[in-house]
């Protein structure tokens, strides 16, 4: 969801998050049944995350802890099918325009707020609306302010986002300043769950604490801190989905405390991720524990972790010495190091994402290739850096010793620099400060452009909170990530983003080390877990049958 | 002409009224020393710089660090403790709503660890120089030497998770505050019993202990009426100043029990990197720590008469 400098950092309690679209239309015995074949309703599915959700308004929360939350609470105009595929959820259909900039969408009739009110066309013009409005402060803004107008609206020139509009009551336009492929992807990001305008001014800050949404689902009870506890919505139109009678989220503990709980029957589903909680020891004992055969489920989360190398620093200046560190890193140690939790990376683009490349070229463990790059680039002595890392950080700790000791067989001596989150962003984000560092991308949505046109754009260089950790600035990436995002062919707007790609790869302004699984163990009792590749979890789907343990 | 008692209440007061700001201005200079954008660490990574400038506006971040005191400070004074940067609860909310959790707790470890050290430091006593009373001292040195995150986690390892004793976290009963209230307790009950098997041997063989015994009390009234009042006196001076460790203490047991206390809003405050909350609690902790010096000074001259008569 963002950039996890620790990597799942924002996952530690991912597994035990879980989502609830509400694919309109889509009847109970549709759904895909993964773990037993006759969903079963009653139960309370009691899990645990390590710490609170920071909010429960959608614009107030953007992390993948919250996120499957908020889809219990809330729905958009569109949603995930069980992969990456855009259903409508509460439109029932829309149109693109000719010139591809303008979106209509007719909106499904009858969708109550839990508040009891009807949802209109302009309760979507005022969500967001309210997300681009500097006063909220939304954390997802940025990627709504491509809708025309918006950019005004923020700078107090014009009252209202020219590009939202509410023609009829069941009617919603969407105005973009250019055309753009990956909008109905951003359309499902939280910010664009549909919240209702009287129940935040009379809530104010407190709506976080008490949400009103169209979701299946309703926030019965939050102590901060202690626990949460969701109930089914009375007023939802997915009753037919609805399996689970609630949902109990304890708060506090870690994931091996979980484990332990998990174990003893406490709670029905576990995160067995080994980042950012679970020892390896714990994860290999679970894995070859009989009782727990079956009942891991696991998923390549659509994210990468690699080194980034500053490209306007000495000597990462220079693409040869780029090179050598990309063949000097052995990225099968590091996946033995994970017991198999993680798979190489040859390129950016995890497996999930459209556009993967197979037959991408990338770098081998090769470190007398690596001294001869290094010695092309007049650095044949090798040369100390500082590689900075996340403190704290179990996952990234291993995984920098490892690149430390690859290092050092070609002469490079990099000293392991720890450093909290804060400062570390602060850092890695502001040109010209930090050499190297160890970091991740996780995706907000399936679309190549929020891997490759984010890190790799030179056009998106900023003096702080760069997300080009590189710097990289290439004319020729460039041209080809302004092509494809001009590109109306779908697939080959994939093609030219595997090109831009592939000369990323070439130029090594990243070290791409691995993809990482996340696990899931769940009770025998606990039925229609599937991992989803965007929101990892979908608790709406998940039902309880103690009779088919 | 002023009252002696009087003008020392009134100084008494005044020191911990010092004490409490200066916590506060502590806290508050350590925080602004960490370096880092606390407005990149609530906003995510990904936000965009407008985002980030206008979380900073809203907390004062880019205001100079006076002002920001100054109004910490006022904030402090209508005793109004400030809301989370990560949750937006109000921090006085959040530690009222923990404090329940966390008093239980400490009393109930408090109580486990009288419970037993008071009778192991007088029998110990009574019988010093025994086998019981080297065994004691054995136990009570290993007992003083275990870290408190340690032995929590061993004791809820192999009593909750391996032999299903207790339930393995959480508090959702009596149940679930016995094994932590243990680990808490177990830290103590070493120290105490020494402490009190020593001055029970200082007082043992005082002429008035002697006295009683002569004039036919029984053993048990000697003991623990006549001998463990007097004994107590030094112990009810260091349970003042223990008051702190126990705190400390129950931020590391409140964790590994996933407890929802006081100690466990501390620790995650500190790691969402959350200033009003980790100064909040700090604060609490101090006002805990000063009141407890309160209650022992009260409690110490009801213990001690010749106190109350300013001797």
């Amino acid at each position: 969801m963002r950039r996890v400098t620790c990597p799942f950092r924002i996952l530690a309690g991912i597994i035990l998050a879980g989502v609830l679209f509400g694919a309109m239309g889509v009847a109970a015995a549709d759904l895909p049944l993964t773990n037993a074949s006759i969903p079963k309703r009653g139960g309370t599915l009691r899990l645990a995350l390590p710490s609170d959700l920071t909010s429960l308004d959608p614009a107030l929360a953007y992390d993948i802890i919250s996120a499957p939350f908020l889809l219990m609470l809330y729905q958009g105009l569109v949603e995930y099918d069980d992969g990456l595929n855009i259903l409508p959820s509460l439109a029932t259909d829309w149109t693109l325009s000719a010139d591809r900039r303008t979106y209509t969408f007719h909106l499904r009739p009858g969708v109550r707020f839990s508040n009891g009110r009807e949802v209109t066309a302009s309760d979507f013009v005022f969500t967001l609306q309210r997300v681009l409005d500097p006063k909220t402060s939304a954390l997802t803004e940025s990627f709504f302010e491509e809708i025309a107008g918006a950019k005004d609206f923020r700078a107090g020139k014009a009252p209202n986002v020219r590009g939202l509009r509410a023609p009829l009551s069941d009617t919603l336009v969407i105005e973009l300043e250019e055309p753009d492929l990956s909008f109905l992807y951003i359309l499902t990001l939280p910010g664009a769950l549909v919240v209702p305008r009287e129940a935040l001014e009379r809530l104010g800050k407190s709506f976080t604490s008490h949400p009103v949404g169209t979701g299946p689902y309703v926030l019965k009870q939050w102590r901060q801190g202690v626990k949460m506890r969701f109930e089914r919505n009375p007023l939802s139109s997915q009753s037919d989905r609805q399996y689970l009678d609630a949902v109990e989220v304890l708060v506090g503990g870690d994931n091996t405390l979980h484990l332990m709980m998990f174990e003893r029957g406490e709670l029905d589903i576990a995160d067995i991720t080994q980042n950012p909680g679970i020892p390896v020891p714990d994860f290999v004992r679970v894995e070859h524990t009989p009782h727990w055969h079956g009942l891991i489920e696991r998923l390549q989360a659509a994210g990468t972790t690699f080194l980034f190398l500053n490209t306007e620093m000495e000597p990462f200046d220079n693409p040869k010495v780029r090179q050598a560190i990309s063949y000097a890193i052995n990225r099968d140690k590091i996946q033995r190091l994970f017991h198999g939790m993680v798979t190489p990376a040859r390129g950016f683009l995890p497996p999930t994402m459209p556009g993967f490349n197979t037959n991408l070229t990338g770098y081998s463990y090769d470190p007398s290739k690596a001294r001869q790059l290094l010695a092309a680039s007049g650095q044949a002595q090798g040369f100390p850096c500082k590689l900075w890392f996340e403190a704290g950080n179990v996952f990234m700790a291993p995984i920098a010793s490892a690149i430390q000791f690859d290092l050092a067989q070609i002469g490079i001596i990099a000293q392991l620099n720890p450093v909290s989150l804060a400062p570390l962003l602060d850092s890695i984000q502001r040109r010209k400060t930090v050499q190297c560092g160890l970091t991740a991308w996780y995706q907000d949505y399936p679309d190549p452009s929020d891997f490759l046109d984010v890190n790799f754009n030179g056009s998106r260089i900023t003096e702080e909170g760069c997300q080009n950790l590189a710097f990289y600035n290439s004319p020729q990436v460039d041209t080809l990530l302004s092509e494809a995002n001009a590109c109306k062919d779908p697939q080959r707007r994939l093609h030219i983003y595997q090109a831009a790609e592939q000369i990323v790869v070439n130029d090594a302004p990243y070290a791409f080390l691995f993809h990482q699984y996340i696990y899931a163990l769940r009770q025998p009792w606990l039925h229609g877990v599937q991992l989803h590749p965007v929101w990892y979890f979908r608790f709406e789907r998940m039902w309880l049958d103690h009779d088919r343990s | 002409m002023t009252d002696p008692k009087m003008t020392r209440f009134i100084n008494r007061l005044l020191w911990s009224v010092v004490t409490l700001l200066g916590t506060a201005a502590l806290t508050f200079f350590l925080l602004n020393a960490v370096p880092g954008d606390v407005a990149r660490v609530i906003a995510g990574s990904k936000a965009s710089p407008e985002v980030i400038n206008e979380i900073r506006a809203r907390y004062h971040l880019n205001d100079p660090w006076w002002t920001r005191f100054a109004l910490y400070l006022g904030q402090i004074a209508r005793g109004d403790l400030g809301h989370s940067y990560v949750t937006d609860q109000p921090v006085s909310e959040a530690i009222l709503t923990r404090l329940p959790t966390t008093v239980a707790l400490s009393s109930l470890a408090g109580v486990m660890w009288m419970v037993v050290a008071v009778p192991l430091g007088v029998l110990t006593a009574r019988f010093r120089g025994s086998g019981f009373d080297r065994s004691i001292l054995v136990v009570a040195t290993v007992s003083l030497s275990l870290p408190s995150f340690w032995l929590a986690r061993m004791l809820q390892y192999w009593l909750a998770y391996k032999l299903g004793w207790f339930p393995v976290a959480t508090f959702k009963s009596f149940a679930h505050l016995l094994l932590p209230a243990a680990s808490l307790a177990i830290l103590f009950v070493g120290y105490y019993a020494r402490l009190i098997h020593t001055n029970m041997v200082e007082v043992l063989d005082s002429p008035y202990i002697r006295a009683a015994r002569a004039k036919g009390a029984s053993e048990t009234r000697v003991l623990f009426k006549h001998a463990l009042r007097n004994a107590l006196i030094p112990v009810v001076t260091i349970l003042g100043m223990d008051v702190a460790a126990m705190l400390g203490g129950v931020l590391f047991v409140e964790n590994v029990f996933a407890l929802p206390g006081i100690g466990t809003l501390a620790l995650q405050s500190v790691f969402n990197l959350d200033p009003p909350m980790i100064m909040g609690t700090v604060l609490f902790s101090s006002v805990m720590v000063v009141g407890a010096n309160w209650l022992v000074d009260l409690t110490y001259r009801w213990i001690d008469p010749r106190i109350k008569g300013g001797h």
